[in-house]
């Protein structure tokens, strides 16, 4: 993995902790807001006037962004401390310098503590869901209540009671002491759960997504060597109305001696829970039900392509990612090859050239290349390669329950993990009428403004009785870009426009009055 | 005739505890381990207090505490819910299914006997 230098994502917060957008900020600069965004993402590297003028905007000290090692402690430490956390312990400039000067390791330590605990807090939600549905907690809490219901009886019952009978006296006593035991016992049991065994490992394996998408982020979403390979695995060019799903077949066929069948569709499958798509290995056999739409089987036709033909390229991928998780490092490598094969299906520069003139009609974008909605949104948040990005959007998909399922992007959006999130954004609204492309101008409390385009899919198109799973899909663009996307056409933008006031989670959005308020803010 | 409290619950030591407190509050005591043997009690000999745990072997305590409240024979027992789970949607439902009062564990012994006594009144 490429390490890139990490000054985008500073001048990123610096600007926002101004309360400037993109474009009021890029306005200041005489830039672009499109190429301030670039920036913001460490795609274009910085020249020392901007560097100046930057610096000069933000009120930053002169080697926050460039200088040398102390100059990067010292601005890591100035943001350190600008937490609300040492709101009582305000350290100044003069002070943060004297400690850099007499300890930079200690004061490098401080910054990674910091680091540790900024993430260690943005998991207490998940903590928080995972606690509650635990079932061994569920049982210990009741086995808990139950010995302490009795040691308090019979200890209250000894204390009520001097008179009692010296016989009876000791059976209680002794319950007493034998029930406190067994709360030690138990005790003990839940330390040993909570500190290391249970919560790490079961968390550990039940939810790799977040760091997947984590670095996929880190990576802008964008890889070189998938995209090489997608060009050498295109039987021919995409995009140009001929259906690449047969010509795929035929080369999986004779390259990898992998056949393809589509299989009919009966009655009670989706009880018996037939999949749609199934990998007969034994066989060397590709089996696709009838059911999937004609989008899907030449996705699928392509993701075994990639399979079999870059076997080993998506391993050292997601090898070399470490993940240090097992279930992460396979889900990468399934992520992985899922772009891959959105790959082959929309090349980069004729998809990227496509969206340009369509300006972003996702629709006729499926259409063109063959691809489902969903494909095809993901699919332009991977248009990330230096020197021919495309506008920086993040995609996501939402279930009923609106839990986000699935995220990529580099836009500098801030993702909810978890459910709970705000309610305002129209991914959610959706689902209320499943099919059409929903348009939504959305307004952070940081002052960043959005453009949101959601669409759900109620049901599945596959036949009466097949399992449906209704999801919402939306991207999302800073409005900077709006005059690239054909859906902020009439909105009002640059200017004006109806925003919607918008959060990440009720308990970082700091909107006073919020009618959609469920947890109270922890905003000062 | 001294009044009868059964007591419904799986836990020997509390079965111990509460069989003690109601025999020195003057009750006559009877104990049932699980639901259904509750009902079975009832039925042989009804009871003038059930005080039922929730969390029981077989029928759990809401079922047993609907059943006596759909026999009108029973219209005059007094029931006292008794459970670990204190979350106030346990609590509403046991009084929405005809519990009298509901006490959480872990109890006090001295409130759980004012209780019982309150809900029975002075002795005949």
């Amino acid at each position: 993995m490429k390490h890139r230098p990490l000054i985008g994502s500073k001048i990123r917060r610096s600007r926002k902790r101004a309360a400037l957008t993109q474009a009021e900020m890029a306005a200041r600069l005489g830039i672009s807001p499109s190429y301030l965004n670039l920036i913001e993402h460490n795609r274009r590297a910085l020249t020392p006037p901007l560097e100046q003028k930057i610096g000069a905007v933000l009120g930053l000290d002169p080697n926050a962004l460039s200088g040398g090692e102390e100059g990067r402690l010292l601005a890591s430490l100035a943001e350190v401390f600008s937490d609300p956390l040492f709101k009582d312990g305000a350290v100044g400039p003069d002070g943060l310098r004297r400690l850099v000067g007499a300890a930079p390791g200690a004061a490098g330590s401080l910054c990674a503590l910091y680091r540790a605990y900024l993430e260690a807090s943005q998991d207490t939600e998940s903590q928080r869901a995972h606690l509650a549905g635990n079932p061994f907690l569920e049982v210990s809490s009741h086995r808990l209540l139950t010995l302490l219901t009795s040691v308090r009886s019979f200890s209250e019952i000894l204390r009520d009671n001097a008179d009692l009978a010296a016989e009876r006296r000791q059976q209680y006593i002794g319950t007493v002491v034998s029930e406190s035991e067994k709360l030690t016992d138990l005790v003990n049991e839940l330390f040993a759960f909570i500190s290391d065994g249970g919560l790490g490992k079961q968390r550990e394996l039940e939810t790799p997504g977040p760091l997947v998408a984590e670095y996929m982020e880190t990576n802008g979403n964008y890889f070189a060597e998938l995209e090489d390979a997608a060009r050498d695995l295109r039987p021919a060019p995409a995009g140009t109305g001929v259906d690449l799903a047969p010509l795929l077949a035929a080369r999986l066929d004779r390259d990898h001696g992998i056949s393809l069948e589509i299989t009919p569709w009966n009655p009670g499958d989706t009880e018996a829970g037939a999949p749609p798509v199934y990998y007969d290995e034994p066989a060397s056999c590709l089996r696709l039900s009838e059911i999937l739409p004609a989008s899907s089987r030449g996705f699928e036709i392509a993701r075994r392509l990639a399979l079999a033909a870059a076997g080993p390229l998506l391993d050292s991928l997601a090898a070399r990612a470490g993940l240090g998780s097992p279930a992460a490092t396979a889900l990468l490598r399934r992520c992985q090859s899922q772009y891959l094969a959105a790959a082959i299906l929309m090349p980069y520069s004729a998809f990227l050239e496509a969206a340009r003139g369509l300006r972003h009609d996702l629709e006729v974008l499926q259409r063109r290349f063959g691809a489902s909605f969903e494909h095809v949104c993901q699919r332009l948040a991977t248009l990330q390669r230096p020197g021919a990005e495309g506008i920086p959007f993040h995609f996501m998909r939402a279930d009923l329950a609106g839990n986000i399922t699935l995220w990529r992007g580099v836009s500098g959006l801030r993702i909810p993990r978890f459910a709970g999130a705000c309610p305002r954004w129209n991914l959610h609204r959706a689902f209320m009428v499943p099919g059409r492309i929903d348009t939504q101008l959305a307004r952070f409390p940081g002052g960043s403004e959005f453009i949101f385009l959601a669409r759900s899919q109620i049901g599945s198109g596959t036949g009466l009785g097949a399992r449906e799973r209704p999801a919402s899909v939306a991207l999302a663009c800073d409005i900077s870009f709006a005059d690239a996307v054909i859906y902020a056409d009439g909105l009002g933008l640059p200017g004006g426009g109806a925003f919607t006031p918008v959060g990440v989670h009720c308990r970082q959005c700091a909107w006073p009055g919020c009618g959609d308020r469920v947890f109270p803010s922890d905003l000062p | 005739m001294s009044r009868t409290v059964l007591v419904v619950e799986d836990e020997a030591n509390i079965v111990d505890s509460l069989s003690f407190l109601m025999k020195q509050a003057g009750f006559e005591v009877l104990i049932a381990r699980d639901g259904d043997t509750a009902i079975r009690m009832m039925q042989s000999r009804p009871a003038d207090l059930v005080i039922l745990d929730i969390m029981l072997p077989r029928r759990d305590g809401y079922e047993v505490c609907r059943e006596i409240r759909s026999n009108p024979d029973w219209a005059s027992v007094r029931i006292i819910m008794l459970t670990a789970r204190g979350r106030e949607s346990d609590r509403r439902k046991g009084l929405q299914l005809g519990a009298d009062a509901y006490v959480t564990k872990p109890f006090s012994t001295r409130d759980i006997v004012t209780r019982v006594q309150e809900l029975l009144g002075p002795a005949p």
